[in-house]
């Protein structure tokens, strides 16, 4: 596969990979660093992109592991959630939602982060999100409910 | 839409229980209705576009990083080959020479050891007995010597 073949598969998916390393890392410098680090490895393992798996699927699996490596050496790796359940805040405008959304996301703990944004954000189903990220439907399922109320708490006090 | 399948479908979705073709009959409906609570929640998480990417196609040159990351190798190669190379180079060569000796060497050899350890003995007695000249070892065994023939002719 030469640079042009690898560019057509890799085109459509630089936007929801880099889209997920920002979100995830919250830094756009460290996202351009794993953006290189997996689209190298991904040149490196060329000859299987056009056969077997799906590319979306398997680049955002070594996208996932590299920002969560680089999580975990920066100290950035959440276990817990930051956010308390039940949060009483109104008055939102319309367009200042968007910004608390983006704010209670860099709350949430970093496994719930990254359901949210496989399942939310890349579309992704939960059989694929299972094995991207090796946890089972059921704890999938949980945790994203859990990610999607916390994220949509003032949300709903908005729209009581 | 009626409100009670918005409601069924709204809960759904935060339990994470909707199937895909309910989740996108919701965020259909949602999108059409803009108003509804949920909108900017959808509008959100579909605002991948909003995200500007680096080219980064012309900034890493993926065919060119390869081949210098070969030639890389290939140099490394050659470079552990000629070092691996230098040192063994005496062991694998060279042979070590063997050392033979005549009977008539082996013989002076061992008459210049014998003279050697003779001249060695030599020279220990006489350090020995210049020693105990020296810190005067015999002078009181001398004195009591004399001190007892002394003895023996007063009486």
């Amino acid at each position: 596969m030469d640079q042009d073949q690898f560019w057509k598969i890799i085109a459509p998916l630089q936007k929801p990979l880099f889209g997920f390393a920002i979100r995830m890392l919250a830094d756009r410098s460290w996202a351009e660093d794993v953006m290189q680090d997996v689209l190298e490895k991904l040149w490196n393992m060329r000859d299987d992109l056009s056969t077997d798996r799906n590319p979306k699927s398997l680049a955002m699996t070594m996208m996932k592991n590299k920002c969560i490596d680089l999580m975990r050496r920066n100290g950035k790796y959440t276990e817990a959630d930051q956010l308390p359940l039940r949060v009483v805040e109104s008055n939102y405008e319309h367009k200042d939602m968007l910004e608390q959304l983006k704010a209670r996301m860099q709350l949430l703990s970093t496994q719930q982060k990254l359901i949210v944004e496989l399942k939310d954000f890349q579309g992704f189903s939960y059989k694929e999100i299972a094995e991207i990220t090796q946890l089972t439907v059921n704890t999938l399922r949980v945790n994203l409910s859990r990610a999607r109320k916390k994220l949509t708490e003032p949300l709903r006090d908005d729209w009581r | 839409m009626t409100g009670d399948r918005l409601k069924a479908l709204e809960e759904g979705f935060l339990e994470g229980s909707l199937s895909e073709a309910e989740e996108a009959a919701l965020r259909s409906w949602v999108k059409d209705h803009p108003e509804h609570r949920l909108s900017p929640y959808f509008r959100w998480t579909s605002a991948d576009e909003a995200i500007e990417v680096p080219d980064f196609r012309s900034k890493m040159s993926l065919e060119e990083k390869e081949k210098n990351w070969l030639w890389l190798k290939v140099a490394a190669a050659i470079l552990a080959l000629v070092v691996f190379s230098f040192l063994l180079k005496d062991q694998v060569w060279e042979k070590p020479k063997e050392i033979q000796f005549t009977k008539s060497e082996i013989d002076e050899s061992y008459q210049a050891t014998l003279e050697t350890l003779s001249a060695m003995a030599v020279f220990l007695d006489k350090g020995i007995s210049d020693t105990q000249q020296a810190c005067k070892i015999a002078e009181p065994f001398e004195k009591l010597n004399e001190l007892k023939e002394s003895n023996e002719t007063d009486q």
